[in-house]
């Protein structure tokens, strides 16, 4: 099995140390087939153990072990070594809150996620025995939008998540499209107070970069145009509504 | 953030160093000279108001070098701003047609179609 | 140390842990429930399952054929008074995964679809293409934050049971995020944990997976039921162990050893034709199919690759089409970790371990003999899965039990009364004394990954998919050392913020008690029965061993095996019958 040494620079912070994050080095003998979070382990493993980092199903579907690498957020799990320069620098993910070397903040993510509702809000009760039904095109509308694994890495492409702490960012907005799509839901306007406020869809400015990193294909970019679409459209009709209404 | 978290800061020239986000910059900033010609219109329309003299002004200023420059930045922007924006209409607005997904390339021809439709139309209008 | 207040605490956030915080949350709005994990519920390694969940709803199905196709599957190691439950309770708890928004694949009058799955009689598997873990987990997940009534802990680890009394009254946990230990204090624990996989070095789990539950339950005095079986999914990537879903197989998948032949019709599951075919050939039960894969490479049939030796999985005859619609993750993970784009090129594959049949005795309410504690999902036993699970048994057996746990737990908390719950500071802190030493002066000479490694090569040796008596003393004398070795271990790192460090150590000391756990029960069966094989007794006992083996632990000695007859009600032990042609059915009683 033939081996090569790649260094591979890892920014460290402890945060119980009174330090700003600092690089560290490290020489690691790598298997031809291995990816970085292999890498990573042998660090751990042999090298150094206190190098904290997240990761557990090493197959691209937890999002547990998003990373900057050389500037580019990825996977670890799903980055080849083989494609790796003989040096690289791997940092934690960008835009957010660092809490200890490649561990990062999620608080922002998950309190996002609750506030967009994402849940199927039905018009009516679904039957009792039977499933709702959904033809396959149905489903084929939101599947892309439901395939996130919330690795966050989309969080860390953004330029608005790092400008402004209050963006819900892409992969919530993202999971709001993928319920406003589902045929059994109809909380579009319900999630517009929060998709339509000035922390979501709005602070968008379609850099795009975020459906460029996501592993999984969704375009969250996409999805959040589409909302866009959809919010001033519904904005336009929102008079035939209060019409319907009384 | 619990304990001491580490918060990075963005950087004001964050968009440096990246392909991808000084394409977005110089998509961005095509709408400085698209504004500005819209404001270079609305000058030209005033002074079609005020009179053949303020109008021959407008066009003498239009016709010099700086003028010309300028008109020739501005078409550059429209055109990378229309050609950017185009390419992402599918992504925003993804159609469905019989149950089947109509191709985004369609999409995007369609608004060149559109824009080659408005720029004939506006031509024949100007000359008759 | 804080204190956290709660009615129930649910320690894991996976399928079922997550399903019971919903349903505790449904059958009792007031309760208070502490949802407590070591990761954020999306990282759960429900999230991996792949093929899809059982439940009857199509009209050629019945729940009867459910039934046997899990008994005899389970190879009558099952509690039938479980599986009745378990099987009539399945299609409900589907449709209202269904309700909530999961993404279940459909045909074209927009019902939902169901496929194929091993050792079933009939197509009962639900799934969503082949991620059904995926939308189960986040679908749950997401459905939960609708409950305000549910709060999380996202990265507390879990250390101990908190006991007085002789009842659970809580858990002890570390906060990752600070090295705060925090006491959740509770009339009511549900674990949901997980399995045991990463004891072993070839698993389809991930990282997570490493029996803290389990060991947990096991140090208070419950005892781990059936430990001996493990499931070795037949079709992982070799070297990752990645998993491959039965669904491929399901869809028309074949097994090919190195002269292109489907050699599993050589081990009772032929003829090979018609095909697919259901309990048949590629569709028979996962324990067949990996002791097959174990003879055909001792006879040298199987393919030698630098990864080790293994059988390919052939899908070019579906075409890309439906690889597609129904297999694009198996097509993507081909490509991206074994390099193979199963359009075009057969998937090398081998037998890597999956699924812990054994875990925490419970009874069919989801509770455990601890009054106050109740467990579910792969971290339990009930038993329905016996000694070989049937595939798209457990995603369904997460909501089914982890939905039981969650109404016996809220029934629990009720009858306790909604005042604090009152523990003893001794007892409190006593139950942290697990992070002490390690994180203490005392400088062993043990590592985290020397002890791993040990421990690994001698699981996989030792107590693989045959298993003999030479072996499995070996086993019972090896994991002695190990556990007598682990005290001498330190670690290098004493911070108190994301120490991952020390939950790794944490987590080996859970493997290395519920290892010992498993290899005492493997020695002291002596039979053949399901996913235990054993070369010294190839036969089935039922005289001796139609019972479920019960590990109790002992303080500085080896555990206690002693047994509890299997509850049989109406399907008498019989030989299991696969393969044959189609209107072939197993021996009934």
């Amino acid at each position: 099995m033939t081996q090569r040494t790649l260094r591979i620079e890892i920014q460290r912070y402890h945060p119980e140390d009174d330090e700003p994050p600092y690089w560290q080095g490290y020489n690691v003998p790598c298997e031809e087939h291995w990816v970085l979070l292999d890498a990573l382990n042998y660090v751990k493993d042999h090298l150094d153990g206190t190098l904290s980092y997240r990761w557990s199903c090493h197959m691209a579907v937890c999002g547990s072990c998003g990373m900057v690498v050389d500037g580019d957020p990825m996977l670890a799990c799903k980055t080849f070594v083989r494609d790796l320069p003989d040096t690289v620098r791997v940092a934690p993910l960008s835009n957010l809150p660092v809490e200890r070397d490649l561990i990062v903040d999620q608080d922002r993510f998950m309190t996002g996620l609750s506030q967009v509702s994402p849940w199927v809000i039905p018009s009516e009760a679904p039957p009792e025995d039977a499933e709702t039904r959904q033809s396959p095109q149905e489903l084929a509308r939101f599947r892309q939008y439901s395939m996130c694994i919330n690795c966050l890495l989309c969080y860390a492409a953004c330029p608005q998540v790092g400008l402004n702490p209050g963006y819900l960012g892409p992969a919530a907005l993202a999971l709001a499209h993928r319920y406003n799509l589902d045929s059994r839901d109809d909380g579009r306007l319900w999630r517009a107070e929060v998709t339509g406020s000035e922390n979501g869809v709005w602070e968008c400015t379609f850099v795009g970069e975020c459906s460029e990193v996501c592993p999984k294909h969704v375009d969250p970019a996409g999805a959040i145009q589409q909302m866009k679409l959809a919010n001033s459209l519904d904005w336009l009709t929102a008079p035939l509504r209060r019409k319907e209404r009384s | 953030m619990r304990t001491r978290s580490y918060i990075p800061r963005m950087p004001v020239f964050w968009w440096i160093g990246r392909a991808s986000y000084l394409r977005y910059m110089l998509r961005e900033l095509t709408c400085v000279p698209i504004a500005a010609w819209v404001i270079m219109a609305t000058v030209g329309l005033v002074g079609l108001v005020l009179g053949p003299a303020a109008w021959q002004g407008f066009l003498q200023a239009m016709a010099s070098p700086a003028g010309l420059a300028f008109q020739v930045i501005a078409i550059l922007a429209g055109v990378y701003h229309a050609v950017t924006w185009f390419a992402l209409a599918p992504r925003t607005m993804p159609l469905d047609l019989g149950g089947r997904r109509v191709p985004g390339s369609w999409i995007q021809a369609a608004h060149y179609i559109l824009m080659l439709a408005i720029l004939v139309a506006v031509f024949v209008l100007v000359e008759i | 140390m804080r204190t956290e207040s709660a009615d129930i605490v649910i320690v894991g956030a996976g399928g079922a842990g997550l399903q019971a915080a919903i349903a505790a949350a449904e059958a009792d709005p007031a309760a208070r429930i502490a949802l407590v994990s070591k990761v954020y519920p999306m990282r759960s390694h429900t999230v991996a399952a792949e093929g899809g969940a059982a439940g009857v709803i199509k009209d050629n199905d019945s729940l009867d054929d459910h039934f046997h196709d899990t008994v005899s599957g389970g190879d009558w190691l099952c509690d039938q008074d479980a599986v009745d439950a378990f099987v009539e309770a399945a299609p409900k708890a589907l449709l209202q995964l269904e309700h909530w928004g999961c993404p279940w694949s459909r045909e074209g009058d927009g019902r939902v679809s169901v496929r194929p799955f091993g050792g079933m009689k009939n197509e009962r598997t639900w799934f969503a293409a082949d991620k059904s873990g995926f939308h189960i987990l986040h679908t749950l997940f997401q459905r939960s934050l609708k409950h305000g009534s549910v709060q999380r802990f996202d990265e507390y680890y879990a250390l101990d049971l908190i006991v007085q009394d002789g009842e659970c009254r809580g858990v002890a946990t570390l906060c990752l995020a600070t090295g705060e230990e925090v006491a959740f204090l509770a009339p009511a624990v549900i674990l949901c944990t997980g399995g045991a996989g990463r004891m072993f070095p070839f698993t389809t789990n991930g990282a997570i997976n490493t029996a803290d539950g389990m060991a947990m339950a096991y140090r208070a005095g419950v005892p781990l039921k059936d430990m001996e079986f493990v499931q070795y999914h037949p079709t992982g990537l070799p070297r990752t162990g990645i998993l491959i879903t039965e669904g491929a197989r399901g869809e028309g998948g074949i097994l090919l050893n190195k002269d292109g032949y489907r050699y599993l019709q050589d081990y009772a599951l032929g003829p090979p034709d018609p095909w697919p075919r259901k309990k048949a050939m590629e569709l028979g039960p996962r324990d067949r199919l990996s002791q097959a894969f174990w003879h055909e490479q001792r006879k040298g049939r199987t393919t030698s690759t630098p990864d080790g030796e293994v059988v390919h999985l052939d899908l070019r005859h579906l075409g890309q089409a439906k690889i597609d619609e129904r297999l694009p993750f198996v097509r993507e993970l081909s490509r991206a970790y074994a390099g193979v784009d199963p359009v075009t090129e057969p998937i090398p594959v081998r037998p890597v371990v999956h699924y812990t049949m054994g875990g925490i005795d419970t009874d069919i309410h989801s509770a455990t003999a601890l009054p106050g504690l109740f467990a579910a999902g792969e971290c339990a036993c009930v038993s329905i899965n016996g000694a070989n699970r049937l595939g798209s048994n457990s995603l369904t057996e997460l909501l089914v039990f982890g939905a039981r746990a969650g109404r016996s737990a809220a029934e629990r908390a009720r009858s306790a009364g909604r005042e604090t719950v009152s523990v003893d500071t001794g007892t409190c802190e006593a139950a942290f004394g697990r992070t002490t030493r390690l994180l203490g002066e005392v400088q062993g000479n043990e590592t985290i990954a020397g002890l791993r490694d040990n421990l690994h090569e001698m699981m996989e040796r030792c107590a693989g998919i045959y298993r003999d008596e030479d072996m499995l003393r070996e086993a019972c004398e090896k994991i002695g050392t190990l556990r007598e070795r682990f005290p001498a271990l330190s670690i290098q790192d004493h911070s108190r913020v994301y120490n991952t460090e020390l939950i790794y150590a944490l987590e080996l000391g859970s493997m290395l008690e519920v290892a010992q756990a498993m290899v005492h029960s493997a020695r002291a069966r002596q039979e053949s029965r399901g996913a235990h094989q054993r070369l010294d007794y190839p036969e089935r006992d039922d005289d001796r061993f139609l019972q479920h083996s019960l590990a109790t632990f002992r303080r500085g000695d080896a555990p206690a095996v002693d047994y509890r007859p299997v509850v049989i009600t109406r399907y008498q032990p019989g030989e299991r019958v696969y393969g044959g042609v189609p209107g072939a059915t197993d021996t009934k009683a």
